[in-house]
């Protein structure tokens, strides 16, 4: 069965065709057989018992008469009938009176015990067994006995009869089936292909042929019928579908429309949420403190309702701490009650008010704050808030402090400048004239003495002259571009020498570090007023740290520096380890004359020269100090492009000129003196020093010190001055060579009849190689005798 | 009917069947007809004979003339000493043939003769047969007798022992003359015979 169902439909019918026949036909030979089995059987017994009648009828007299011949006679006479086993002829009395047996029959029939009268089928004999009656009265038994070969063979035949119809039948049927069925099958197979094609192509205008009226007939108009609907149902899809892309066309539009109506309100309301975040991040994050209040004036006054983290920041109060109470929190002792009642009062009358006022952080410390409070107003014109933007002014007016301080020292250089500049005519008057008063007395005069102590007096206010009129940023600069890194480096074994052995004196250089525009000597001697500064500072030693190094101040660093304007700067700072200074100290460090040092051992005017020249460089200088720790100035001097020339020639360079002569250096300014000093021995000369002119010639004259080839000396000195004590040198040594030197031009001594025409003057401050140079130039000079002195 | 549950089996019981049959068969010679058939004694010369005339009355049928009506009786008369003692008597009593009783009657003298059917002619009488004969000649009388002459003085059916057994000798020449129809099965186990007067 598994088998048959895939076979294709023709093969079912034939196969059930086939199937019921071959049933049908094995039914039918069963039945004709079995029929056939029992009609021969009876058939067989009908003749048997016919035979038996004659075998009766020819026996009777034998019988009766006890003839077992005629007897015998009449049963061979069952020869004719070859299915005849044997037949028994009984007397009455049972004897046998005759038998007969198959002749050629290797069976040995047996004389069977007398049965029940009448015929049996016993196995496959069958046996007849009778009385014979004659006239009414038994007069023997007969004993009849078949064997069923006939059957058989009449069976036999019967089968192959049935076999070739059954085979005949089921050719016929065969035949007729595969002819039969396609009247069920083709229509099937017509609809099948069909039905195909359509599901194949999708072609639903196909239509099965209708072939006969039944039910197939029924099912083509039922397939054609469907078909039709698929395709009226295709058709009424596509018209939906149609209508519905229509529809979805439409509908997108108006999306498309909504969307766009939807993303422009989206844009317009980002924008907004974009610009209120806006606003919300600038009110975060912008560093005025902003207060929002109530506007409830009366007390205990407005509450707080918002403040931005500038606030916190400022004040030291998160948010939680201040909301809900009033600004009172934030008054104190040195808050300004006046400019309170003003402020309620102005926003009493709906103005905005700016002021200034002290506040108190958290902690209780001061700071001070710019107010700008301005009432806000809802649409109705009501005020319902009050908005203070407070700006933290601490620095901007410790900035205002410092540029004060800066501002007073400007005013006072340009005033201690302008005095120092008409002392410098008057102390030049009354230098020149206590000299030429000195000229005139007499030798030995008393007065010669009092002389003498103008002189001093007036050379010592020259000196402080020249300071002031440093500081004053009134001298004559000859500003060069410069490597500071190259001017440290020149100075280098002066400033150890300057700070003795107990220092440590350290060099740090600024990898890359820009030129700078300035007066070479200016700048040295301002380091070395520096160096002094901290020498002094260090009694006992300690350390000194000259770095330079390159730094820019932008707008907000600049801040710290009023009068610095952004850019690049060059940046030498010397550290010391020594004392350091107090605040008040610091303030003051920078103005003229103020000193610490005891009455006579400074002028209180080294620190204030720096100030002046540094300034007047357009650099800017400035002190950091911790009391007890030490103290750092910081010089910063504008950037230049340009590279810096070395003109500044390192002092042990063996390129500056040097010699052998013997130099009589004289000089009031110790520190001037013994750096002058240890150059020019550096250079190979033989150096003689004295702090004064008297000094000097007491020199040359207590001891015999040979040839003196070259007098240095400055020209403003106490007790004597370098052109006197130049006059008196080459009075006794005629082919002594002079080098004059000052703060003040040359036109200015020459002019003013200090020095006369024609002397060779170094001005201060000098640089080594200045120095080198013209001492070279001088000696090197043709010995010219001087005939106007003559 | 025999439904054989295989075609070994079928075979087997064909031989046993063969077998038990074949031991019967000897158990039945050994035992004889007398455990067989009831085991009566054989009979005697006259009692066959007696049964031999009984059954002449089925195989002759007699001119209606014979009888006085319909179901008058079939008498055999003995003439002469009679042989069968009661034989005769015990084999037709209580029996008919065609719708007559059989009826014996012994006679005594020739005139007696009418009214039989069948006439036996003891042996005694064989003295004078020919005119016992004579007489019954003319009448519907199937004549029985034992002697050799019998036949040929007219008799129609005469005894003989052959072998030890009786057989029957026939005349139909008088038969015929007399209106008597002898069965022809009759005459399939007897000699037929002719008489002189043929």
């Amino acid at each position: 069965m598994h088998i048959s169902k895939n076979l294709s439909i023709r093969r079912k019918q034939m196969l059930i065709m086939m199937a019921t026949s071959s049933v049908a036909l094995l039914l039918a030979c069963a039945v004709i057989s079995l029929y056939e089995v029992f009609a021969f059987r009876d058939t067989m017994r009908e003749n048997l018992v016919t035979l038996a009648d004659i075998v009766d009828h020819n026996t009777f007299a034998a019988l009766d008469f006890d003839d077992p011949q005629a007897a015998g006679e009449t049963l061979a006479a069952l020869q004719a009938d070859p299915s005849i086993v044997g037949a028994w002829l009984y007397r009455k009395n049972g004897e046998v009176l005759a038998k007969y047996d198959r002749p050629n029959d290797n069976i040995i029939f047996t004389p069977p015990e007398l049965r029940p009268n009448g015929t049996l089928f016993q196995g496959q004999r069958l046996v007849l067994n009778r009385p014979v009656v004659h006239k009414g009265e038994v007069i023997g038994t007969l004993y009849l006995e078949a064997d069923m070969q006939a059957l058989y063979g009449r069976l036999l035949r019967f089968a192959w009869i049935m076999g070739l119809v059954f085979v005949a039948s089921l050719l016929f049927a065969f035949g007729l089936s595969n002819r039969l069925q396609r009247l069920v099958s083709d229509p099937i197979l017509h609809l099948a292909q069909v039905a195909r094609s359509v599901a194949g192509d999708k072609n639903y205008s196909l239509r099965a042929k209708k072939q006969s009226d039944d039910e197939l007939g029924q099912l083509v108009d039922g397939f054609n019928e469907m078909l039709a609907q698929i395709l009226q149902r295709d058709a009424a899809l596509e018209s939906a579908r149609v209508g519905l892309e229509t529809r979805v066309i439409e509908r997108t539009a108006e999306l498309a429309k909504a969307n766009a109506a939807l993303l422009l309100e989206n844009t317009e309301r980002k924008r907004a949420e974009e610009s209120l975040l806006l606003l919300g991040t600038a009110i975060d994050q912008t560093k005025e403190s902003i207060v929002i209040t109530d506007a409830e004036l009366d007390l205990p006054g407005p509450k707080i309702i918002f403040v931005n983290p500038a606030f916190t920041k400022m004040t030291g109060y998160n948010e939680a701490e201040v909301i809900g109470k009033t600004p009172r929190i934030l008054h104190g002792p040195r808050t300004d009650r006046a400019l309170l009642d003003r402020l309620r009062e102005n926003l009493g009358h709906g103005r905005v008010f700016e002021g200034e006022a002290v506040n108190y952080r958290k902690d209780g410390t001061e700071f001070d704050l710019e107010w700008q409070i301005a009432p806000l107003r809802n649409a109705g014109g009501k005020i319902t808030h009050f908005v203070a933007i407070q700006h933290d002014i601490t620095r901007r007016k410790q900035l205002e402090a410092k540029l004060f301080q800066s501002q007073k020292l400007e005013t006072v250089g340009k005033l201690a400048g302008g005095i120092a500049h008409e002392f410098n005519s008057i102390l030049t008057a009354i230098i020149g004239q206590s000299e030429l008063l000195l000229g005139d007395l007499p030798a030995g005069s008393p007065l010669a003495h009092n002389a003498t102590e103008i002189t001093k007096a007036a050379n010592r206010a020259a000196t402080l002259t020249r300071q002031l009129l440093a500081y004053g940023r009134k001298q004559i600069l000859k500003p060069e571009i410069l490597d500071l890194n190259s001017v440290l480096t020149g100075m280098e074994t002066t400033l150890r020498h300057v700070m003795g052995r107990d220092a440590d004196v350290r060099l740090s250089f600024g990898p890359g570090l820009k030129a700078v525009k300035a007066d070479a000597g200016q700048m040295e001697q301002v380091i070395m007023n520096m160096v002094i500064n901290a020498s002094d500072a260090m009694p006992n030693g300690g350390k000194l740290v000259l770095e330079t190094v390159n730094t820019v101040f932008d707008d907000q660093s600049v801040g710290r520096y009023p009068e610095l304007k952004p850019g690049h700067y060059v940046m030498l700072a010397i550290t010391d380890t020594g004392t350091g200074m107090s605040d008040e100290v610091k303030t003051r460090v920078f103005e003229p004359f103020f000193t610490t040092k005891d009455v006579g051992q400074g002028t209180g005017l080294g620190l204030s020269t720096c100030y002046g020249i540094i300034k007047q460089s357009g650099g800017h200088i400035s002190v950091y100090s911790e009391p007890g720790r030490g103290t750092s100035f910081k010089i910063y001097l504008p950037q230049v492009e340009s590279r810096a020339q070395p003109s500044v020639v390192r002092l042990d360079s063996p390129d500056l000129p040097g010699g052998t002569e013997t130099i009589l250096l004289a000089e009031d300014d110790p520190a001037l003196r013994e750096m002058a000093a240890t150059l020019l021995r550096r250079l190979g000369y033989n150096v003689l020093t004295a702090t004064n002119g008297v000094e000097a010639l007491s020199l040359k004259h207590q001891r015999n010190i040979g040839h003196i080839d070259l007098l240095f000396t400055d020209v403003v000195m106490p007790h004597m001055s370098g052109k006197e004590l130049a006059d008196r040198m080459q009075a006794m040594y005629p082919r002594t060579k002079i080098l004059f030197t000052s703060a003040y031009t040359e036109n200015a001594i020459v002019h003013q009849g200090v020095l006369p025409p024609g002397v060779t003057l170094l001005q201060k401050p000098f640089t080594p190689s200045a120095l080198a140079n013209k001492l070279r130039e001088v000696l090197d000079r043709p010995d010219v005798p001087k005939s106007e002195d003559a | 009917m025999h439904k054989p549950d295989s075609k070994a089996l079928k075979r087997r019981t064909g031989k046993l069947s063969r077998l038990a049959m074949a031991c019967l068969g000897f158990m039945v010679s050994l035992l004889g007809p007398a455990s067989g058939f009831g085991g009566e004694p054989p009979l005697t010369q006259y009692q066959v004979e007696a049964v031999f005339l009984f059954n002449f009355a089925k195989y002759v049928d007699w001119p209606p003339a014979a009888f006085t009506n319909a179901t008058a009786p079939i008498t055999i008369g003995v003439l002469g000493t009679d042989p069968f003692g009661d034989s005769l008597q015990h084999v037709a009593e209580g029996k008919t043939i065609n719708g007559r009783p059989v009826t014996i009657r012994h006679l005594v003298s020739d005139s007696e003769l009418g009214g039989c059917q069948i006439l036996y002619i003891s042996s005694s009488e064989n003295f004078r047969v020919g005119q016992i004969l004579g007489k019954a000649g003319a009448l519907p009388i199937l004549t029985v007798g034992e002697s050799e002459l019998f036949v040929a003085n007219g008799g129609i059916i005469n005894f003989v022992l052959k072998g030890g057994k009786v057989r029957l000798e026939i005349n139909l020449a008088p038969a015929k003359k007399n209106g008597l129809d002898i069965s022809s099965h009759l005459l399939a186990v007897a000699d037929v015979v002719r008489g002189k007067s043929d």
